[in-house]
Order: C-alpha cells, then sequence, then structure tokens
C-alpha cells in the first residue's frame, strides 16, 4: 500500500510567447517598474501572456492510474513539470509526497563522456537510489535494457535508442511510490516497448498511484482507470478512461488552430479539418478530408504552412508526414482557402489520427498544431506486417502449367 | 515538534544528497580528465607552470622580499586557484547542467558543492608539492596544522555562498559570468599571492584587509609557513559572515530555482 499523494489543487501557470528579457538594458528599467511598484503584478496576464494551465485540478489515489490526453500544446507536459516541482505553478497549490518515479526525459542526465556502466551509477543515485541498491540491481537493469554488451562504452556512442532503453531500464527499477510518465513508451523496438509496458503495467497493479502522459491512446486506455483531457490548458473532462477517448476523439476535429509557447507569432490559422468519407476504413482504401486554411500574413520560406501527418496510436509514432508544399500547393500569400486531399491508407489495421500543424522546416518543430481527425483501419484483403502493399496473386490460365520435376 | 516519519523523510533527504554530491564530485574528477595523458596530474601540473612564470616576474624581476619565496607563492597560488577555479566554474552552473534541471526531484542546491568540492580535491592533490618545497626550505610540521580543517572549512564555505547567488544571477543575466571572470583576475593581483601584505603602503592597507582572501591566506601561511596558530578573531567573523552568506544564498537559489527551467 502507498502512502503517496499526487495532487493539483487549482492550479494556474502562466507562460509567454517568445524571449523573457535577456540582457541588461532590458532587464533595469523592468526591475525598475517593479520596485516602484508600477510593475505587472506576477500573477495576471500581461501582453504575450497565456495560461498553460487554467484552473486544473485532480487527485490521484492509490491504485488510480491517471492518463493525461489532449493535443500537443494542452498543457499535458506542463501539467508534469508542474507535478515534478520544475516548475512553480503561479497560482495554485501542488502536491506530490514518497519516492517519485519519473519517467520523463530518462536519458537527459547521461554523462556523454562517462560509460553506460558509470551512468547507470550516476542516474540512479540522481532519482534517489542508494549506492549499494544500484549495484544490487545492477544486472537486472543492465539486462531489462538490452544493451549489455556495450555497457563498457561511452554514452556518447549510443544511438538513441540505446540512450532511452538504458534510461528506461535505470527509472524502472527504482521501487516508486508514485510513478509519473511522459511519452517513453516509444523508444526502442517493438521488443522492449512491449517490455516497458509490461513494467508499467506491473506498477499500476502493485495500487501505486500513475500519472500518464501520453498521444498513444490505446496504451492510456489499457494501463489507465481514469483520464483527462486538456485543451488550451483547462482540464475539460475528467472521467473514464474510455469516456475521455471518445471525447478527445469527437473534439479533436473541432478544435482551433493553437499556437505553441515557443513561437511568438504564427502566420497561418488552420480552420477546419473534414474527413469526408467517414472514420472507418478497410486497408488499403481512400480517405478524403478537406482543410480551411486562413493565411494571415506572407509566410516565410522556412515556415512549411501546412503539415499533415498521419500518427499512430498505439506506438504513438508519425508513420506518414506530407506538407502543402511537398504536393505542390502554395498558400504563402494571405486569404483564405479551402483544400481537398486524399490519402490511401496502406496500413495495417489500427487507430491512427490525422494531424494538422504549421512547422518550422529548421527544427521540423511545431509552431502551431491544428485540428485533428481519427481513422479507423479495419483489416481489408489479409495481410501481416506494416504496410498494405495491394498484393495481387492469381492463377495462370489452365494449360500453361509447366511440372516443376519436368522442367529443364 | 517533527513526527518520526517527517524526520526519517528528512533523514533520507540528506542522505540522498550526500550521496548525490559524492557521485557528482565522481563524474567531475572522471570526465575533466578522460582522453587526457596527464589526467588528475594537471592539479599538480599547472599550478607549478604559474608558479614558474609569476616567481620570475615578481622574485627576479620585480625583487619582492619574502623569506622562503617558493613556499610562500605556492601556498598562496594553491589557496586562491582553489577560489579562483571554484567561483569562476560554479557562476555558470546551472546554464551549464541544463539536463539537471530538468530532472524531476534533483536537489539543485548540491551543485555548488559538488563544484567547490572538485576543486578543493585538486586542491589537496597539489598540496604534497608544497610541503615538497617546504621541506627543502626547511619548515616542518607543528602543532597549528590542527588547525588547517578550520581554515578549510571556512574557504569551502565562503566560496559555496558566494557561488550561489552568481549561479543563479548568471541564468538570468548572461553577463555574470564576464563580469566574474574580470573581477577574479583583478582580484587576483590585488590579493597578497606573490607580495606580503606588509609590503602593501599603510594608507592601502585598510582595504587589502577586507579581501576575504587576504584574512584567508594570512592564516594558512600562518598555520602551513610559521606554525601560527591563525588570528582567532578575523578568522571567527569571516566564516560567521560565511555561514550566512550559505544560508541566505541557498534560500535566493532555491527561491529563483523555479524560474531556472524557464529561462534557460
Amino acid at each position: 500500500m502507498s502512502h503517496a499523494t499526487v495532487q493539483l489543487d487549482h492550479v494556474w501557470k502562466k507562460f509567454r510567447r517568445g524571449q523573457l528579457h535577456d540582457s541588461l538594458r532590458d532587464l533595469i528599467p523592468a526591475v525598475a517598474k517593479k520596485l516602484i511598484g508600477r510593475g505587472p503584478k506576477a500573477d495576471e496576464l500581461q501582453q504575450g501572456d497565456f495560461w498553460a494551465l487554467h484552473d486544473v485540478s485532480f487527485e490521484v489515489k492509490a491504485g488510480e492510474a491517471l492518463g493525461i490526453i489532449g493535443r500537443n500544446g494542452a498543457g499535458k507536459s506542463t501539467i508534469l513539470k508542474v507535478l515534478t516541482r520544475i516548475l512553480r505553478p503561479t497560482r495554485g497549490r501542488v502536491q506530490l509526497t514518497g519516492r517519485v518515479g519519473s519517467l520523463i526525459e530518462v536519458s537527459a542526465g547521461f554523462h556523454p563522456d562517462l560509460t553506460g556502466r558509470e551512468n547507470v551509477m550516476l542516474q540512479g543515485s540522481i532519482m534517489g537510489m542508494r549506492p549499494a541498491e544500484i549495484v544490487r540491481k545492477f544486472d537486472e537493469i543492465v539486462g531489462f535494457s538490452g544493451i549489455a554488451e556495450f555497457i563498457d562504452t561511452p554514452v556518447k556512442r549510443y544511438s538513441s535508442g540505446m540512450n532511452a532503453r538504458l534510461g528506461f531500464s535505470i527509472a524502472a527499477h527504482l521501487d516508486p511510490e508514485v510513478l509519473i510518465i511522459d511519452e517513453v513508451l516509444a523508444v526502442g523496438d517493438l521488443a522492449f516497448q512491449q517490455r516497458a509496458f509490461g513494467r508499467i503495467a506491473e506498477m499500476v497493479r502493485r495500487d501505486i498511484p500513475v500519472v500518464i502522459v501520453s498521444h498513444q491512446l490505446e496504451r492510456v486506455a489499457s494501463l489507465c482507470t481514469r483520464a483527462i483531457l486538456m485543451e488550451h490548458g483547462r482540464a475539460i473532462y475528467d472521467g473514464g478512461v474510455t469516456d475521455t477517448i471518445t471525447m478527445y476523439v469527437q473534439r479533436a476535429s473541432q478544435q482551433d488552430t493553437e499556437t505553441l509557447a515557443a513561437a511568438s507569432d504564427c502566420p497561418v490559422r488552420i480552420g477546419s479539418l473534414n474527413v469526408t468519407t467517414g472514420n472507418n476504413y478497410e486497408s488499403g482504401t481512400t480517405a478524403s478530408y478537406e482543410i480551411r486554411v486562413e493565411t494571415l500574413t506572407p509566410v516565410r520560406q522556412e515556415i512549411e504552412p501546412l503539415q499533415v501527418a498521419v500518427r499512430d496510436m498505439q506506438s504513438g509514432t508519425l508513420v506518414f508526414i506530407t506538407s502543402a508544399s511537398g504536393l505542390g500547393v502554395d498558400i504563402r500569400q494571405p486569404g483564405a482557402r479551402t483544400l481537398n486531399g486524399t490519402l490511401q491508407l496502406n496500413l495495417p489495421p489500427g487507430t491512427y489520427l490525422l494531424e494538422t500543424q504549421v512547422t518550422d522546416n529548421y527544427n521540423h518543430r511545431a509552431i502551431a498544431v491544428g485540428p485533428e481527425a481519427v481513422l479507423n483501419v479495419v483489416p481489408g484483403r489479409h495481410f501481416r506486417g506494416q504496410v498494405q502493399l495491394n498484393a495481387e496473386l492469381a492463377l495462370a490460365p489452365a494449360g500453361d502449367g509447366v511440372r516443376l520435376d519436368a522442367a529443364g | 515538534m517533527k513526527t518520526p516519519a517527517e524526520a526519517a523523510a528528512r533523514w533520507r533527504r540528506w542522505r540522498h544528497g550526500w550521496d548525490v554530491v559524492v557521485i557528482l564530485v565522481d563524474r567531475d574528477l572522471k570526465a575533466l580528465y578522460k582522453r587526457s595523458i596527464l589526467g588528475i596530474g594537471w592539479a599538480v601540473a599547472a599550478p607549478l607552470l604559474q608558479l614558474l612564470v609569476f616567481s620570475l616576474v615578481f622574485h627576479r624581476v620585480l625583487a619582492v622580499q619574502v623569506d622562503n619565496y617558493t613556499s610562500f607563492a605556492f601556498c598562496g597560488l594553491l589557496v586562491w586557484s582553489w577560489f579562483q577555479s571554484a567561483l569562476s566554474q560554479s557562476t555558470g552552473l546551472i546554464t551549464s547542467s541544463q539536463a539537471l534541471v530538468r530532472q524531476p526531484g534533483f536537489p539543485l542546491a548540491l551543485l555548488p558543492f559538488v563544484t567547490v568540492g572538485v576543486r578543493f580535491i585538486h586542491y589537496a592533490i597539489a598540496l604534497p608539492i608544497l610541503f615538497v618545497f617546504m621541506a627543502v626550505q626547511g619548515i616542518r610540521p607543528g602543532i597549528a596544522w590542527l588547525a588547517l580543517p578550520v581554515v578549510a572549512a571556512v574557504q569551502f564555505v565562503l566560496t559555496t555562498g558566494l557561488a550561489y547567488p552568481l549561479a543563479a544571477l548568471n541564468v538570468r543575466l548572461r553577463d555574470t559570468q564576464h563580469v566574474v571572470f574580470v573581477v577574479l583576475q583583478l582580484l587576483m593581483f590585488l590579493t597578497p599571492i606573490f607580495y606580503s601584505v606588509e609590503s602593501v603602503p599603510a594608507k592601502y592597507r585598510p582595504w587589502f584587509d577586507l579581501n576575504p582572501m587576504t584574512v584567508l591566506l594570512d592564516a594558512w601561511r600562518g598555520v602551513l609557513l610559521h606554525n601560527h596558530w591563525p588570528a582567532a578573531g578575523p578568522l571567527t567573523l569571516l566564516g560567521l559572515i560565511a555561514v550566512l552568506l550559505v544560508w541566505v544564498g541557498e534560500r535566493l537559489f532555491v527561491s529563483q530555482s523555479y524560474r531556472f527551467v524557464d529561462e534557460l
């Protein structure tokens, strides 16, 4: 039985778009204003500010696994950062007690010049294990990660997948009283993902309160007992996991464009995404959709005004990405437009999310995320594997048959 | 009154803090000298090279007159290097430890101790060379050496106390590290490392005595080179100021640490 508490009590968090003052020249006037009492109050919105969290409250009890779902920029990760005290809420109270196992940026603390072995000691200790405990669990940790043969190699020679696997393995052997997970199930190969998933499911069964942020709706559905849907920093729905996911799916296509925190402004508004051929498809058939886009100001070359992508909801990975520019459609000049598109769903059966966003070509990051739609792919002609290749196979006309042993 | 559960939690926090400091010191020492032939030998080689150049300039060219000049200068140089390297490194501590800043629950306030500790180890490694110089110049250990841990502790705490506000400020204003660099360079010449504070003209002397490193150097040299107990008054005062600095600095640092992720 765990005595941990996980609680957010009317939490608000203010973010600012773009940069804070970076040099003395900007800072001095700001400080001076604050000193003479004319400065802005810390907990009110100024120009360029927005609420990344807007009055969010919840409590997770022992034996409960809470999933937090929502689009990019809806405030999911901010909840975790506030919960783990990396960020302080602008208003409200946060309670988190007990030994916290957090699967967030699990390999970020690795030192590139040190070996895997040295980093296990380092990271394990940072996460709260005693040195003797790490030594005791060392073989188990390395075995779980599946990278035993590289354990004495400096971490800088690891692939990002190996990094993530080792990081996850350390965190997974922490024996936490509270577990906080951010999208880590999307690392490593399928076998490792299954192992990681099993490990988390086991912790949930041990009555540990768990908070999971994920794009992998199917994973959330199978791990969580309850889920919260985030939209624009607000928790708009809190209930049973199936209900919340249904709600998310229904609302996804009606969402307005949301500019993300790091970008100061966005030249394009993606108004709506309508899949005109419904939600259910046989593998290999074609979905048609309509997107309304409004370009507000001329779009610079380094920005892609419309990216369309398909995300596999089980693995959380993007299986297909394309863009207006890539498909030869120029929407860089101001104006309101309607676009018609199709996608041939040569995909194995599963649930997929059709996502729209405005992207910075430079680092492939989203500047703003637009509406989304869910596509269910059901089995069509039989196949197994990752891609539907529209295989054809037929019998040759009678009489042309040649006996194999008679050939040559 | 604290409940037993709270006391146990506090004890676990302290123990975890100690574990983390030890492992991070170990990491820094290992990482610093990976792929280096001389390795930790640089802790000895660097001050020796400095000693060579500076003693040439001050002792031979400017003809500074002090007994046992080599021991005198090397003692000053080592103590100063510890202070200077620890302070300049801890100023950039947060900006260069972004991964740790984002680690949930990581006790950031321990980082200055790690840096000052790593630099102390460098100092301790170079000390035997000083003992060799002293032996050659006929200086023997005495009973006053028992005061060495106290002097080292005062310098340790003082450096950490200065490190907290500087590290926090540098997150907001990167100018800090440049200012610290310049100030430390200038302060090196205003601290009696290669000359004796006795040779400073009387009208400037009070200003020199305000420099905490003057007080510390005086204590180190008194104990090591002359077997004198350190003057209790200035050292106690400095010790109190240092503790106060850590106390205030740590609080300031922790209250600011919520902003670090926002601003990095």
